[in-house]
């Protein structure tokens, strides 16, 4: 469970990136976060994960403030961030068991876990190579694989199917709906409304760092049609594709 | 030189010299020059202090001549392994040459822009290194304005031929690298099996000219002719030596014609050695790798697992071992090179030993200490680890702030290679101190001790200076080690330690050793005490610029 309760940043001083945002994404439940470039997506995540200190307002992760207690809070997180490359020099399944070490992933689940995650995505067979020598979707993979190898309660994701191939994202979008449906929080940030469409319970729609719609996929298509303003950002985040 | 030449001999320079787009205050800019400033004065102040020194006391035995065969001998060691260091970098490591080699340009002219490159660097270090010894020489033997001159021109050709040496080195070991494996792991030792190879080098020829004691004292009798013995090891040693002492202008063409011939001769076989071997590097992408097996998926706690990430990234990444490593665990190691040679090559056995008598009876000395510590520190100051210690994670730093892990312990953990790497740079030194002063273990455990705790204060600090300023944008690593301001702080900072170990030591120099050695063990963990705490409790503060 996530609750972010009033929460503002500002890079610059009188231009807020993400002004007084409200979110609760409960236990179970898929959320998508849409917006245009620049809207305060990454912005948004950063403070979740607690790279970012926001401003104003705080940040619960199952009930534990990312600023307060930030090591118990990042405990229960698993996060992708927008840029694959991470530790290029080492290989692959040093850097794995790297982040099984940080998250204190035991042997035996460890070994079942990085079997099954990179088998799935098809990278088992390049786990002894440096990560320099992947592809920009094989580096993806990876880091989703290093982020979900202590299976975390809470799932955060920034644009995490960019660079997927068609399976690999059939199979991450299976393993969210799964990891919801054990009761877990998946909260990631997308451009392709397709994806929302089809697997998010709800979807937040910011914009220029306000919150401009929170609700299901059909509240926001039966709002479009009398609210001439959030049209025009659909087309502008369906225009970004 | 055609213009060609001039013009990617402008934009190499340039790039290696390739400035941060920091947002550059004026403020800063001032700041920037004076510190730089400070450092160029004190660096010349210092070396001029040791000429003066050396000079007077050579001219009472009337070889002051002297005194040029050895600052040139000295000067052609140091530039053959600064230009060993810094041709692997600009002529193998430096990704350019996948942008000029679609460029109408020919191999030759991509081969002389480079080596100019390496020259100009050169020149700099001259500046700092060469200027001051030649200026007090001047000034000690009332010399005339033609001697200045003359050294001027001979300081401007002297360098050319130990550069060639270096870059012939490293081409001749870089033409091996084709059939390697692991790319990355041999450019990281390439340099190192230059410098070995340039000492065994030197040790070989130093060899050849073996004198038995009578021939030295009869040598020593003859006025000025101990520079003979040294000449024979360059061919550009005794003419230049020559042109500087007897501001000869014949001996100065002897010189620019042996490198001019040298020179000719290395652009010819040099155009072929250079482009297999480059070319050869382009493509450094690593093996396929085997299958993993259930072996390679293993435990380990987290501090021992950060720390081998660390330690990983250092070795893994050629440019940041070279730059950032190396030269504080080189150094001593070709300090120990250039004495051993000058001394078995100059004195008998017996002269030796009554040298090391003379420095073992003033070791375990207040003062003795005190150089001791002085020389770990100055050394030290070349370790760019802890200074670089977020700045070499780049865009990946923003992990540290993700992950479970105090901020705290992560800096601890990102300490200890540069405690590790600093604790060998010190046992060198230990070493090196035992052969020639054979004191007693108690004393080299003092320096031990000692050095760690300075050690450690140092790495926090610098820690702290990179955290201050981190610099996470950049794409290429070369960017994390050159022109980083923050690399002068090291420098500062072990100055201030000299300082403070000689303000502890002066006062109490009639003392034993041991009770220096307790002050400034008390003192340290005091500071080291202070900071700590400091950081701990605002390390989320400290950290608020990586985001
Ligand atoms: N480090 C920074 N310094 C200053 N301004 C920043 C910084 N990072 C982001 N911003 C600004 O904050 C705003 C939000 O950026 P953010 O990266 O959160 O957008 P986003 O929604 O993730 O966009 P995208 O879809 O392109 O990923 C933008 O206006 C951006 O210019
Ligand atoms: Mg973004």
């Amino acid at each position: 469970m996530i609750n972010i309760n009033n929460v503002s940043k500002s890079y610059v001083k009188g231009k807020k990136s993400v002004d007084a945002l409200n979110l609760e994404i409960k236990d179970g439940e898929i959320f998508g976060f849409l917006g245009p470039n620049g809207a305060g997506k990454t912005t948004t995540i950063k403070m979740i994960t607690g790279i970012l200190n926001s401003d104003e307002g705080n940040i619960l992760i199952d009930g534990k403030d990312i600023k307060k207690e930030g090591i118990s809070a990042k405990k229960n997180i698993g996060f992708v961030p927008d840029t694959p490359d991470i530790f290029l020099k080492l290989k692959g399944i040093e850097y794995l068991n790297f982040m099984g070490d940080i998250y204190e992933v035991p042997t035996d689940i460890r070994k079942t876990r990085i079997e099954e995650l990179t088998k799935k995505f098809e990278i088992f067979d390049n786990l002894n190579e440096e990560m320099q020598s992947y592809s920009h979707g094989m580096r993806q993979k990876i880091v989703i694989c290093g982020a979900l190898l202590s299976n975390p309660k809470n799932w955060i994701l920034d644009e995490p199917m960019t660079g997927l191939d068609p399976k690999a994202s059939f199979d991450l979008k299976e393993m969210m709906r799964k990891h919801a449906k054990e009761g877990n929080c998946v909260f990631f940030s997308t451009h392709v409304l397709e994806v929302a469409e089809k697997l998010c319970d709800r979807v937040g729609i910011i914009n220029k760092g306000k919150l401009i719609f929170v609700g299901t996929f059909e509240d926001m298509k039966a709002k479009l049609k009398d609210n001439g303003s959030l049209e025009e950002l659909f087309l502008e985040i369906t225009q970004d594709e | 030189m055609n213009k060609k030449i001039i013009s990617l001999t402008k934009v190499l320079l340039k790039n290696s010299f390739q400035r941060y787009n920091e947002n550059n205050k004026k403020t800063s800019k001032i700041g920037k020059i004076l510190l730089y400033a400070v450092l160029v004065v004190y660096l010349i102040g210092i070396f001029g202090f040791l000429s003066y020194g050396l000079i007077t006391t050579l001219q009472q035995v009337q070889q002051e001549a002297m005194f040029i065969g050895v600052f040139l001998l000295g000067l052609a060691l140091l530039t053959i392994i600064q230009s060993i260091i810094s041709v692997t970098n600009v002529f193998y490591f430096s990704k350019d040459l996948e942008y000029i080699l679609p460029l109408p340009l020919k191999p030759n002219e991509i081969l002389i822009s480079k080596l100019n490159v390496i020259l100009v660097t050169e020149y700099v270090m001259e500046l700092l290194f060469a200027v001051a010894p030649i200026t007090a020489y001047g000034i000690l033997t009332s010399a005339g304005v033609m001697f200045y001159i003359i050294s001027l021109l001979v300081l401007i050709i002297f360098p050319i031929i130990p550069i060639l040496i270096a870059t012939f080195i490293i081409m001749i070991i870089m033409s091996f690298s084709k059939g390697v494996k692991n790319k990355d792991r041999f450019r990281l030792i390439a340099p190192l099996l230059g410098i070995i190879l340039a000492l065994v080098l030197s040790f070989s020829l130093s060899g050849t000219s073996e004198i038995t004691d009578e021939e030295l004292i009869n040598a020593i009798t003859q006025a000025n002719s101990m520079v003979e013995m040294i000449s024979d090891k360059l061919p550009i040693i005794k003419p230049a030596i020559n042109a500087i002492v007897n501001s000869d202008f014949i001996e100065f063409l002897k010189l620019l014609g042996i490198t001019a011939i040298i020179y000719i001769a290395f652009i010819l076989i040099g155009n072929k050695l250079y482009f297999r071997g480059a070319v050869g590097n382009l493509s450094s992408g690593s093996k396929k790798g085997k299958n993993i097996t259930t072996k390679d998926i293993r435990n380990s706690s987290v501090g021992k697992s950060y720390v081998a990430k660390e330690f990983k990234m250092l070795f893994k990444n050629p440019i940041f071992f070279v730059q950032c490593v190396l030269p504080s665990v080189l150094m001593p190691v070709v300090f120990l090179g250039i004495f051993i040679v000058s001394i078995s090559s100059n004195n008998s056995q017996e002269s030796i030993k009554q040298f090391q008598n003379v420095i073992g009876s003033f070791i375990e000395t207040p003062i003795g200490l005190a150089i001791v510590l002085s020389i770990t520190e100055f050394l030290t100051s070349m370790l760019y680890i802890a200074p670089t210690a977020i700045s070499r994670d780049g865009q990946n730093a923003i992990f540290m702030k993700y992950i479970p892990v105090s901020y705290y312990k992560q800096l601890i953990y990102k300490g200890i290679p540069s405690v590790v790497f600093g604790t060998i740079t010190s046992i060198i030194v230990i070493g090196f101190v035992y052969v020639i002063a054979a004191p007693s273990v108690l004393f080299l455990l003092t320096v031990l001790i000692l050095n760690l705790v300075l050690l450690i204060l140092q790495t926090i600090l610098m820690e702290l200076v990179d955290l201050k300023k981190p610099k996470l944008e950049w794409s290429t690593e070369y960017a994390v080690v050159k022109q980083n301001l923050n690399l002068l702080w090291p420098f500062v900072l072990n100055l201030l330690e000299i300082g403070i170990i000689f303000i502890v030591t002066i006062p109490l120099s009639f003392a034993n050793y041991l009770i220096i050695a307790l002050v400034i063990l008390v003192l340290h963990i005091i500071i080291t005490y202070f900071v700590n705490k400091y950081v701990y409790k605002n390390q989320d503060k400290l950290f608020d610029k990586i985001n």
